[in-house]
């Protein structure tokens, strides 16, 4: 029955906040509206063009990226078995981001292809942290010099992109929302060639979640067990960065949706399993859903830009599991 | 004969018109009231497409400029290479755009700066320290020929701006009647996509190109109006595209980027689909985009340009 | 060997220090006063060395335009290079020591954002704002925030813990600071972008004032209460068993590290890594004397900040990358050297 349980009720929650993701924004439109707008679709009414090429492109932009975001923050966690690290504190966003912002400044790049300079920032961010962390062994905890290790690369990076946006901040001025994380209305255009990459990665992690399972018992036992470490974790690695930069990508550098989720996904389902890989996925989607709602909505007729919201409740979320693990006075995980 | 008595008396006289310069006060756009010289003979500006072609055109003794730089390493002035084949031939560079290099400022010996509200205005004590400042502010939404005005009068060039002024105003009479006869003018609106947050800039003015359009009597559509008094543009969601029914819609590109009038209007489908049968200005075809650098700058050189452009497209 | 030495200075005061410590003080104070005078004759204009003596030693209203330039424009920057580069050091240091974690930093506990918020927020509200104004502002900013994670982190005062409460912190300071990032033209975003990182481009006379101000009441503070240090290293049951009030002393070593980072915020925004790099370097040279430490770190800081900026005005000329660029990228590779170094020389030693 749990089972069950767990794979409706998250997508139940998803659906619900979709429709009301569509019911929300300069204008509020009620169901009746929204209805037509899926069946009885007609050109020339123009709210119904705002309904299905405006918000439900956002909406799918939102449950995409926060479903890879979630499983790449989930894939993270799991086989660094350290519950501080998401694809922003190990500095992948800020990376990703800034080897886009030099190659629009220097080459030009536009659309798709920013996604081969974003995978190598990301890449190149990773290894510059496992690099500094490792310089650190023996100092402290190691999970947090990780952290610490990533937040020094994310300083980094963004100090290398401000500068490069001194030169001629009127050239950025589309970018200045993308480049502090934000859900636009990017049509399918931006979102597609990037979809099937993410489904291919998802394909990838779940594929090889058994042999993840193993690996988080420890390296030895895996190894006894027949699967080949290295490549576990690092196809799992791989995975995850493809994830997040597949994100990154489309929406910018949009943190927490891979810290907090694991989290929540921790306590109800667990390390183990398929199903806390859907749960991450899911998870993901409402988190982020859920932010750009309140993006829009919190300061009307503002409009918030989605990175903030997730900084600002992602933020509040992590200070409270740290101070929750604290009272619990265990290891910080 | 006291040779030498009669050099220093001639010198001293020479010297003197120099050394007293004579300074009156005026207040900028930041508020402040300056001592400026009445005549300055070495003017800096720090915002090329705005103060810097505004002197050059009035012939301003203009010195110095802060310049960008582009893809192969070369300092150029926005807009002074597009408009006036300005560039740093002609004058010294006295900052690369981004942070200020005070030295090289102070060296250039200055006696008036003219920086830029938005992004010089930290440094306003240290250029004072160097030489009178005063603070310029395109975007405070005042009519872009306002601005112009002020500026003249701060490079001692009232009676160029005021002789150029009257060659356009008869100049926007002919093309009135050329275009429109004696009929109504049509109205228009000023916006700008951004593909990236999916919203609309709309313009309360937008230089060159604004400013000829009021003069030449077109009237504006109403969403121009919920841009506030005091900002030149503001950002809307996209959904607000359905009220942008001017008879006409002028945008800008950039032409260095690759962009034009198909590309600006793609970005429209994006952000908008749908758009073109909606909007009476897209049925009738009459989105109209010009080059960003020729038409931003409130300059004469500018607007006749847009005067150009106009008598192209719309005949 | 790194043997003690006692110095006698009469017959009432005996100053116990490490004979590496004696080493390389000096010399880094020698390396700081010859950067220091380097850095006069260094800038985009060329000035002569008569220029600088001049600036440093001749009334402004005497001088002639180059050694005016100098006085005027790289005199105050690089006294606040170097006072702000050892503040931030001394801020890392206590930071360091509280957490216990080789990697705290003003920034990385979220002070400096804190300052940053209250600063970035004021001077969008009210751009002509006076200094000293924003330097109140800015401790009040560093102030609250070190409060808000000392209250947050009780239980958690000693060890990691107190880094994770000041990221998270961290994080939605950075949220709100977005919000004001976002809220001006294009223009505005770059200048807050480069502010927010760190620039000594817009230093006066006024900033160095109050840099100064601060450095000299809190700094005579830092040396006399360096003693209570010592303790706080063996950790926080072996402190308590010594009979010394953490918990007290805690509190007061972060809200010292507060009033340290908060000048430097207002003159210059908040520049990363110099307290975190100084702090390394110095523990690493010179061993775990509180009081050597904090020295060398604060020595080491100001060197850092001050080449920081010199080079950033004068390696790319006419370009001019900000001092906290300078440092981020710089400081990094930096710090892998000194690490690599560091496990060079104390390997050696065993």
């Amino acid at each position: 029955m749990r089972p069950v349980l767990l794979t409706v009720c998250p997508a139940l929650l998803l659906i619900v906040l979709s429709v009301l993701h569509l019911r929300l924004g300069a204008a509020a439109m009620d169901f009746a509206l929204i209805r037509d707008a899926f069946f009885a679709y007609d050109p020339t009414n123009y709210s119904h063009v705002i309904v299905i090429f405006q918000r439900l492109t956002r909406l799918a932009v939102a449950i995409y990226t926060g479903a890879a975001l979630g499983v790449s923050g989930y894939l993270l966690q799991k086989i660094m078995q350290n519950g501080l690290v998401s694809p922003s504190t190990l500095g992948i966003s800020a990376g990703a981001t800034n080897f886009v912002i030099l190659s629009v400044y220097f080459f030009g790049f536009a659309g798709v292809a920013q996604f081969v300079p974003a995978l190598a920032g990301g890449m190149a961010a990773v290894l510059l942290t496992f690099g500094i962390s490792h310089i650190l062994k023996g100092q402290g905890d190691p999970r947090l010099n990780l952290v610490l290790a990533g937040s020094m690369v994310t300083t980094l990076f963004s100090a290398v992109t401000a500068f490069v946006v001194s030169l001629d901040a009127d050239a950025f001025v589309n970018l200045i929302g993308w480049l502090i994380g934000n859900i636009g209305n990017f049509d399918y255009v931006s979102l597609a060639p990037m979809a099937p990459i993410g489904a291919v990665a998802m394909i990838a992690a779940v594929i090889a979640s058994r042999a993840v399972d193993i690996l988080v018992l420890g390296e030895d036992q895996a190894a006894a067990m027949g699967v080949n470490v290295r490549l576990a974790y690092g196809g799992t690695l791989l995975t995850a960065i493809v994830l997040a930069v597949s994100a990154v990508t489309v929406v910018g550098p949009i943190g927490f949706v891979g810290l907090v989720v694991p989290h929540i996904v921790r306590m109800i389902s667990g390390e183990i399993g398929r199903m806390s890989l859907w749960l991450s996925m899911v998870g993901g989607a409402v988190v982020l859903t859920g932010a750009d709602i309140l993006a829009r909505t919190a300061m009307a007729p503002r409009v918030l830009n989605v990175g903030t919201v997730m900084g600002f409740s992602g933020g509040m979320v992590f200070l409270i599991l740290v101070l929750l693990a604290a009272r619990r006075r265990g290891s910080v995980a | 004969m006291n040779y030498l008595g009669l050099t220093m008396g001639a010198l001293a006289l020479v010297a003197m018109p120099v050394m007293a310069q004579e300074t009156r006060p005026v207040t900028d756009h930041a508020g402040y009231t300056v001592e400026i010289p009445a005549d300055p003979q070495r003017i800096v500006s720090l915002h090329d497409w705005t103060a810097t072609v505004m002197t050059y055109e009035l012939e301003g003794n203009l010195i110095g400029s802060s310049g960008r730089l582009d893809d192969a390493g070369n300092y150029f002035v926005r807009s002074g290479r597009e408009l006036y084949d300005l560039g740093f031939d002609e004058i010294e560079l006295a900052s690369v755009h981004g942070e200020l290099d005070m030295e090289r400022i102070a060296s250039l010996q200055p006696d008036l700066i003219i920086g830029n509200v938005g992004d010089t205005i930290e440094f306003r004590e240290q250029l004072a320290a160097i030489a009178p400042t005063v603070m310029f502010d395109p975007m405070n939404g005042r009519t872009p020929l306002e601005n112009y005005r002020e500026l003249a009068d701060w490079v001692d060039r009232t009676e160029r701006f005021e002789e150029l002024n009257t060659e356009y105003e008869a100049r926007v009479a002919e093309v009135r009647t050329e275009l429109f006869g004696d009929g109504p003018v049509p109205s228009y609106a000023a916006i700008m996509p951004n593909t990236e947050s999916g919203e609309v800039r709309v313009f309360r003015n937008y230089g060159a190109q604004s400013t000829v359009l009021e003069d030449l009597g077109f009237s504006h559509a109403a969403i121009m109006d919920q841009v506030p008094e005091t900002e030149q543009d503001a950002s809307f969601s996209a959904e607000v595209i359905a009220q942008i029914d001017s008879d006409y819609v002028f945008l800008t590109h950039i032409s260095d980027q690759g962009q034009t009038l198909e590309t600006m209007m793609a970005d429209f489908d994006q952000i908008a689909p749908g758009y073109r049968e909606l909007l009476p200005a897209a049925r009738n075809n009459r989105f109209i985009s010009m080059s960003r650098f020729h038409v931003y700058p409130t300059t004469f050189a500018a607007m006749n340009y847009v005067l150009d452009d106009l008598l192209k497209t719309l005949k | 060997m790194n043997g003690v030495v006692v110095l006698r200075l009469g017959r009432h005061v005996s100053l116990p220090m490490s004979r590496r410590f004696l080493l390389v003080a000096p010399l880094l104070v020698a390396a700081l006063l010859v950067s220091m005078f380097a850095a006069l004759n260094l800038g985009s204009m060329q000035t002569s060395l008569a220029d600088a003596l001049a600036a440093l030693f001749l009334p402004q209203d005497t001088l002639g335009d180059s050694a005016r330039t100098v006085a005027l424009f790289r005199m105050p920057r690089i006294a606040v290079a170097v006072l702000a580069g050892a503040m931030l050091a001394a801020s890392g240091y206590l930071l360091q020591v509280v957490s216990r974690n080789g990697l705290a930093d003003p920034g990385i506990l979220g002070l400096s954002s804190g300052a940053t918020v209250v600063v970035m927020g004021a001077s969008f509200l009210y751009p002509a704002m006076p200094i000293e104004n924003l330097g109140l502002l800015a401790l009040a900013g560093s102030l609250g925030t070190a409060l808000l994670v000392l209250g947050l982190g009780r239980n958690l005062l000693s060890g990691g813990g107190i880094i994770l409460v000041g990221l998270s912190i961290n994080i939605v300071l950075g949220a709100l600071i977005e919000v004001i990032l976002v809220s001006g033209s294009a223009m505005q975003f770059s200048r807050l972008v480069t502010w927010s990182r760190g620039t000594l481009s817009t230093v006066d006379g006024a900033d160095l004032r109050l840099v100064l101000q601060w450095f000299v009441v809190l700094v005579p503070a830092l040396i006399l209460s360096s003693r209570m240090l010592a303790p706080l290293l063996l950790g926080e049951e072996s402190a308590r068993a010594l009979g010394v009030r953490a918990t007290a002393i805690y509190a007061f070593y972060v809200l010292l590290a507060a009033a340290f980072a908060a000048p430097v915020v207002a003159a210059c925004g908040p520049v990363a890594f110099v307290g975190l790099m100084s702090s390394y370097i110095a523990r690493r040279v010179v061993g775990d004397r509180p009081t050597e430490v904090v020295v060398t770190a604060m020595l080491s800081g100001g060197l850092i900040l001050l080449w920081a900026d010199t080079l950033g005005r004068t390696l790319f000329a006419p370009i001019i990358i900000s001092a906290g660029v300078m440092v981020s990228v710089v400081g990094v590779l930096t710090f892998i050297l000194a690490a690599r170094l560091g496990q060079r020389f104390s390997s050696r030693e065993d």
